[in-house]
């Protein structure tokens, strides 16, 4: 779990038929030191790890990534320049199909179509 | 394929502790090969089980490293920070336990406009545990002081 580490949940709400979740980067993370020393940047990957976090804290279980069909990062998060990001999460089936997009800057910055399971 | 003795951080430009490859085992012009053992103090390490998001990392920094290894010691050059811009089809069987060590096979497939396509296979001895293609890009802008 990387909450607490890279980043804060600060609100989650059900709106329009998905989840929306709010988050704070935590700028001092020790992740944002070493991806990269030359300028902090937030690994995609830890982006995927959030959307599992926030979708376990929704189904109140532990959920873990086991597939994805397609992820795609479209700019980069900068936790200098974009405190506080947005996830919109919706669950497409009961199968564990979700379909996630995350917004940086008021701009789509990622967007996954991913099936979790239990762990 | 021959086999590279370099230290790790030399040829990619991520650090401790987001660094999921401990060795490249070879590479020649259109493959890579890695090693990692899986550590229970790891980032993505969750119950003694490694996460998915730690093993598209791997695959990513297994591609990475060939890129960097090439920069570096063929071309002289620097190693710079590359990014993830898709992940495609990514199926995990199993997740590889701490002890276990993955060893992850990259095949560089075509690079449009400095984005690298790679397909990539993630086994423990010679379990498949997981697949997926991943496109990376370099940004040359960014280069990785030593």
């Amino acid at each position: 779990m990387i909450k607490g580490n890279l980043y804060k949940l600060t609100s989650l709400t059900f709106r329009d038929a998905g989840y929306v979740a709010d988050i704070a980067l935590l700028p001092d993370s020790e992740i944002y030191k070493a991806h990269f020393p030359c300028k902090p940047i937030t690994p995609g990957v830890c982006l995927v790890q959030i959307a599992v976090e926030i979708a376990s804290v929704i189904e109140k279980r532990s959920l873990a990534l086991a597939e994805a069909k397609d992820i795609k990062f479209l700019s980069i998060i900068s936790p200098l320049e974009h405190k506080s990001v947005r996830y919109e999460l919706s669950k497409l089936d009961d199968g564990g199909r979700w379909a996630v997009c995350i917004y940086a800057g008021g701009q789509l910055s990622s967007k996954m179509s991913v099936r979790l399971c239990n762990v | 394929m021959t086999s590279k003795s370099v230290k790790i951080t030399d040829i990619i430009p991520q650090r401790k502790p987001f660094v999921f490859i401990d060795s490249l085992l070879g590479c020649d012009e259109s493959s890579a090969e890695t090693s990692y053992l899986i550590r229970e103090d790891s980032i993505f390490t969750e119950n003694g089980v490694f996460q998915t998001p730690g093993l598209i990392e791997n695959i990513a920094q297994s591609a990475v490293a060939k890129i960097g290894y090439v920069s570096k010691f063929i071309e002289h050059g620097k190693v710079t920070v590359g990014y993830i811009g898709n992940v495609h089809h990514l199926i995990v069987k199993r997740n590889p336990e701490v002890g276990e060590t993955i060893h992850t096979t990259v095949i560089f497939g075509e690079n449009i406009a400095g984005i690298q396509l790679c397909e990539a296979v993630v086994r423990v001895g010679s379990e498949i545990i997981a697949q997926s293609s991943i496109k990376t890009a370099q940004d040359t802008s960014m280069p990785v002081d030593d």
